[in-house]
């Protein structure tokens, strides 16, 4: 088993959910309470990835981080290096592409919020922040777990997107999905197999534990 | 004026709904002043416009000589910046803190300690200190909620529909400890009720509100009893209400012609002659048969069109020259012997006529 990759992996899935934390939540919080009409664009904006080819999204990544573009030149500048071809770079490839899967189960955690919690703390004296952090974020917390679940599965599951962004180089960029491709193009079926069943397993045994606590509070899939 | 809560403002809401609030009360000591009308008239609009919760368009809201919000300079203060006590629909507790962390949730951690411990007191709760919301009792879950609004010192306090969370024996029982803990604190209160007996008994000063207007303010007794309109009339629940003419006016008596019928009532301060009779169900005395002289200037002939039976007052219809509803006892209806068809007279003092002006 390619344990480099696999630990390469880890890394950038939990980096991943971390930024995701960050600036996931405010946004969900946001999107959840906004009265705003044109709040719809910004959904469809996030919901993209779920759509969108992985190859489309890195791509365009690419072209905005790469050293052609002000983002890209800026970055150069401050760093002394490309953000292409890095573990940085894919990290923020990783964060768009997992975005849906952090912000939507974020936002249904918020919405499921009796709105006038918050504007009890309000009423209280309690500011906004502050109610965010003491009375929304605890009482969303089903959807703010399941978010970080799916946000951290997913990332480890990406192959195109790291392919566009990270290509291969081992330790840097070279995540499972792409091990497991180059093993199968050498035609070495054994090891693929190998790191394929333990990504099967793992990714059932998160979505199965998360589920099964989440059953008691909230319910991710609808039942009768 | 500086002592004064004066609100005129409007909020308007995508679906074409307009509300308009027009308050004007003072704010110094107890006073509970109870917005009523029927669901959706806009009285928890107006009391979310008053805590901050909501942003009307135009207009303004004055506490105490200090501006709350105005739509012409743009200021509109947060809701933490008012000073609001606000006791929610279902008092929105916060499920994930105990009874000691709801109550003290507002407060800074030095003082906490000490003033939960006072409204625990206060409020009979000290042996659910550490219980959740869910583990209360309507009436429990009640004075939790009072106490939060109250430990953080508000000078406006402001309830909406505080008593509608619960089944209606707990509500008639709640509403005596409820009249008891608002008299107790001495800052003007505002409550929100669709309740007439909630409204009656909880409230100093009634503001009627319909259709998202404010239809008449004034004291609780004085709004019952003398409807400014129809539409009032209708809310408060005056049981008898029936246009009619003022044919002859003279030494402050009118005499109306409503229906095939003619009432006398006290003329009415406007010089309308087209009128609104409204009598009050429980002013109406029914007689079997036309007895002596009385000082009763209204004796009505009457057939009994049906008997409505309820506890502890039967509502009966009648047919007098226009439709006149009576609310007698049971054993009074029993003694009578009261059925659809037979006769009666209806007998109605002339002060309990009270007459509205009509538009034509």
């Amino acid at each position: 088993m390619d344990w480099q990759a696999i630990w390469l992996s880890l890394r950038l899935s939990a980096c991943t959910m971390l930024v995701l934390v960050v600036f996931g939540l405010p946004l969900a919080y946001w999107l959840a309470n906004t009265r705003w009409r044109g709040r719809f664009l910004i959904e469809a904006v996030v919901a993209l990835p779920i759509v969108l080819p992985p190859t489309v999204l890195g791509f365009y990544v690419l072209m905005a981080i790469g050293p052609l573009s002000p983002v890209g030149r800026f970055y150069e500048s401050l760093f002394g290096h490309r953000l292409p071809f890095t573990f940085e770079g894919l990290l923020v490839a990783s964060v768009l592409y997992s975005l849906p899967f952090a912000v939507q189960p974020f936002t249904s955690g918020f919405a499921a919020v009796d709105r006038r919690m918050m504007e009890a703390s309000w009423c209280l004296g309690v500011s906004k922040v502050a109610t965010f952090f003491q009375v929304a974020l605890p009482l969303a917390w089903p959807g703010v777990l399941t978010g970080m679940v799916l946000s951290f599965a997913h990332t480890i599951g990406e192959f195109g997107v790291v392919l566009m962004i990270g290509g291969n180089i081992p330790g840097t960029t070279r995540t499972v999905s792409i091990s497991i491709y180059d093993e199968v193009q050498a035609l070495n079926y054994a090891a693929a197999n190998q790191t394929s069943l333990a990504l099967l397993l793992f990714a059932f045994a998160v979505l199965a534990i998360t589920y099964g606590l989440q059953r008691k509070f909230i319910h991710v899939w609808p039942t009768r | 004026m500086a002592d004064a809560l004066i609100a005129n403002f409007t909020k308007r809401f995508p679906g074409g709904a307009v509300i308009r609030g027009k308050l004007d009360r003072p704010m110094r000591g107890h006073s509970v002043t109870v917005l009523f009308g029927p669901s959706g008239c806009g009285k928890t609009t107006v009391l979310r416009c008053l805590a901050g919760l909501e942003r009307p368009e135009q207009g303004s809201i004055q506490f105490g000589g200090r501006t709350w919000f105005d739509a012409g300079p743009g200021i509109c203060l947060a809701p933490q910046q008012r000073g609001v006590g606000f006791v929610f629909q279902d008092y929105a507790l916060f499920p994930h803190l105990t009874v000691a962390g709801n109550i003290g949730y507002g407060l800074p951690a030095n003082e906490r300690e000490q003033r939960v411990g006072e409204m625990l007191d206060r409020f009979g709760l000290a042996a659910v200190v550490q219980q959740r919301p869910r583990q209360l009792s309507g009436g429990q879950q009640q004075r939790v909620a009072l106490a939060r609004a109250l430990v953080c010192r508000p000078r406006l306090l402001l309830l909406d529909e505080p008593l509608s969370a619960l089944d209606a024996a707990l509500r008639e029982e709640l509403r005596g400890e409820l009249r008891r803990l608002l008299a107790a604190c001495d800052i003007p209160v505002f409550l929100v009720t669709h309740d007439r007996a909630e409204a009656l008994a909880l409230g100093d000063e009634l503001v009627v509100m319909s259709g998202g207007t404010v239809r008449q303010s004034g004291p609780v007794l004085e709004v019952f009893n003398h409807p400014a309109d129809a539409e009032v009339a209708r809310i408060v629940g005056v049981e008898t209400l029936h246009p009619g003419r003022i044919v002859n006016l003279s030494e402050g008596l009118a005499t109306v012609e409503v229906g095939t019928s003619r009432v006398i009532g006290l003329a009415p301060p406007d010089e309308a002659r087209a009128v609104f009779v409204c009598i009050r169900g429980e002013d109406v005395i029914l007689q079997r048969n036309d007895g002596a002289a009385s000082s009763v200037r209204n004796r009505l002939v009457a057939r009994i069109v049906a008997v409505h039976p309820g506890s502890p007052l039967v509502r009966v219809e009648l047919d007098a020259g226009f439709p006149l509803f009576a609310f007698i006892t049971r054993p009074a209806c029993e003694d009578l012997d009261l059925s659809p068809g037979q006769p009666v007279t209806a007998l109605v003092k002339a002060p309990a006529v009270h007459l509205i002006a009509r538009e034509l």
